[in-house]
């Protein structure tokens, strides 16, 4: 019952963030000085008619005060109508749903890459001898501080023009998702595995630890049983940022390997100011923020029965 | 491991004539001395030094390189790093060393920019936040929340699909992205200062609210903002070289380093130092201002929210 009444809470708190996110985009958009209707149209240099400018003030309400707008924005939304894309004159859903499988491709096999990475390396480096401390250390600090593009640019100077293994980008078979997907994954390793190794830097000092080894368990037992459970809360957390925002860092990867999907989409949506679109994919991002978090949440649960009663 | 492991020995000791719980042992004094200096010290001279170089390029550009960075020569288009040009040439025959040591004011101004900005409009927002009632401190957490749910870079996104790309722009949306951050920084010392004895004091001798926050409570919020806010400058360069690098930021022939690096990404099977040497710098700087401003959270520590 506690797990059914706290999975409800976060949905509600889900649906007000989502809310917030549409109505900061469209105050956003609304706010700043600009004739909408010429954008629609194609933009300044399209020199539409008076009468063609009129028509489309009419048709999307523009020439309604903002309360009507906001109103009718939000009706829309409820009944999944995110709009119509001002460049591809296809429905935003649409638009979306043609690219979302290659990002969920890149974004999985980036996860799939980069957790066990994290967990292997901190398990295994975590108080151990202060030069592998210090190699791994300066590891995750340089992939956490290098711009995800560039990882991308070394990974094919080395991959695919220097050793020729894998294609230089494109969306043709899974050997074309190896260099982005890893790209990601290096970027998502470097940021958590500091998080874990610190925390089970600090765990391992624990006097249960001590109950733990002193029973004869082997040590990497006890990293795993014991000490593991106790320092992946804060991990957890930081997954939560680290996945959502998979989403932006495909923006990078997906131009750097010429490749389709929702960052190629965002991209040519923010060059075109094709509005509907970016506040669609915010949107997509807010609400992949709020599910990723709700399954977390519920891992919290399955981890440590305490924070259900807390 | 067995049970005769030394380790073992003091809790044990320890535990016994009390006779109550043992209390958590006392880290081993080595391993806790070698994790508070995780042998960075060479790291944090290199990384200043290599800042310092870095100020000499923004200042005095034409010193470290006297050419000029707009200057071509297609005669000498992808000559490879050599004593003739030390870090190669581009399609159009430019130097990349000085166009690289030209570009970095720009490519620092963006981090530092954007920095100002995030850091300006998030403290207001904190203290906006921290020293107000409760309603209006409810309502600016929740509308950050919200933008916590975003990726900063796609707010950064989001921004320049509404008022165009360029480096002013750029530099404007890297900032409102971040603002957030500085926000939730600032209004959580906010609660920890206003209680503080001094503040109480300052009230008890009468000051005017103003006083008490220009001259009491701002001084001593902002100082662990600004210390967060070193490292902020990092990733803020890194975020302008991205923008530029998706020809949202800088455009080109203007030397920026996310600019070149798009433009080396067309000949990166002939000529890969256009790439390598750019990048060297961009994750130099990067790293080296992540390294001192961890130096500088490290010497603060405590004393942060």
């Amino acid at each position: 019952m506690a797990v059914l009444r706290r999975v409800v809470t976060r949905l509600l708190i889900g649906v007000g963030v989502l809310w917030g996110a549409a109505s900061l985009t469209f105050l956003a958009i609304h706010l700043v000085p600009g004739d909408i209707a010429l954008l629609i149209l194609g933009g300044p240099d399209a020199r539409p008619t008076p009468e063609a400018l009129a028509q489309v003030r009419a048709d999307y309400l523009l020439d309604q005060p903002f309360v009507v707008q906001y109103g009718s924005y939000l009706g829309n939304l409820l009944q999944g109508d995110l709009g119509q894309s001002y460049r591809l004159r296809i429905p935003v859903s649409e638009a979306i749903g043609q690219q979302i499988g290659a990002t969920a491709a890149l974004s999985a096999a980036a996860v799939a890459l980069a957790l066990p990475l994290t967990f292997a390396v901190a398990i295994l480096s975590a108080q151990r001898a202060p030069w592998i401390r210090g190699i791994v250390s300066g590891i995750e600090v340089v992939l956490a501080a290098t711009p995800t593009f560039i990882i991308g640019f070394a990974l094919l100077i080395v991959f695919s023009f220097t050793l020729h293994w894998f294609p230089i980008g494109g969306n043709q078979g899974p050997a074309a998702l190896v260099l982005p997907a890893l790209t990601l994954a290096l970027a998502v390793f470097g940021t958590l595995s500091q998080v874990l190794r610190n925390e089970l830097e600090d765990v391992l000092e624990q006097p249960f630890i001590l109950t733990a080894r002193s029973r004869g368990l082997r040590d990497l037992a006890v990293r795993f049983r014991h000490a593991l459970r106790h320092a992946i809360i804060p991990v957890l957390t930081m997954s939560g940022f680290v996945v959502a925002a998979l989403l932006g860092g495909s923006v990078v990867v997906e131009t750097l390997f010429s490749r389709q999907g929702l960052g190629s989409l965002t991209l040519a949506s923010v060059y075109n100011k094709d509005l509907p679109v970016i506040i669609g994919i915010v949107l997509l991002a807010a609400a992949v923020y709020v599910v990723v978090n709700l399954v977390i949440d519920l891992l919290y649960t399955l981890i440590d029965p305490k924070v259900v009663t807390a | 491991m067995s049970i005769t492991d030394r380790t073992l020995a003091p809790v044990a000791v320890q535990a016994a004539p009390t006779g109550t719980l043992p209390t958590p042992a006392e880290p081993r004094p080595h391993v806790r001395a070698a994790r508070r200096r995780p042998g960075l010290r060479p790291g944090l001279v290199l990384a200043s030094a290599f800042l310092l170089w870095l100020a000499a390029a923004v200042l005095v550009p034409g010193l470290l390189a006297p050419g000029d960075p707009y200057a071509v020569e297609p005669a000498r288009s992808f000559e490879a790093p050599g004593p003739q040009a030390w870090f190669g040439t581009d399609d159009s025959g430019a130097d990349a060393y000085t166009r690289i040591i030209h570009g970095t004011a720009t490519s620092l101004s963006i981090g530092l920019g954007a920095t100002a900005i995030g850091v300006v409009g998030g403290t207001a927002i904190g203290l906006l936040a921290g020293l107000n009632g409760r309603l209006v401190e409810a309502s600016v957490m929740r509308v950050l929340d919200v933008t916590l749910a975003i990726p900063e870079i796609l707010l950064a996104l989001v921004v320049i699909g509404i008022i165009g790309g360029g480096t002013g722009n750029a530099i404007l949306a890297i900032g409102a992205g971040s603002i957030a951050y500085y926000a939730r920084i600032t209004r959580a010392q906010t609660h920890l200062v206003r209680r503080s004895g001094y503040v109480e004091a300052a009230r008890t001798l009468g000051l005017p609210g103003w006083r008490i926050l220009l001259a009491h409570i701002l001084p001593n919020v902002l100082k662990p903002v600004l210390v967060l806010a070193t490292i902020g400058v990092g990733s803020a360069i890194g975020a302008g070289a991205s923008l530029s690098f998706l020809g949202l930021g800088t455009p080109p022939p203007a030397p920026e380093w996310g600019a070149m690096l798009s433009a080396g990404r067309n000949f990166i099977s002939n000529a890969p130092w256009l790439i390598t040497l750019p990048a060297a710098f961009l994750v130099a700087t990067v790293l080296s201002i992540t390294v001192v401003g961890r130096e500088l959270r490290r010497r603060s520590e405590g004393r942060l929210p």
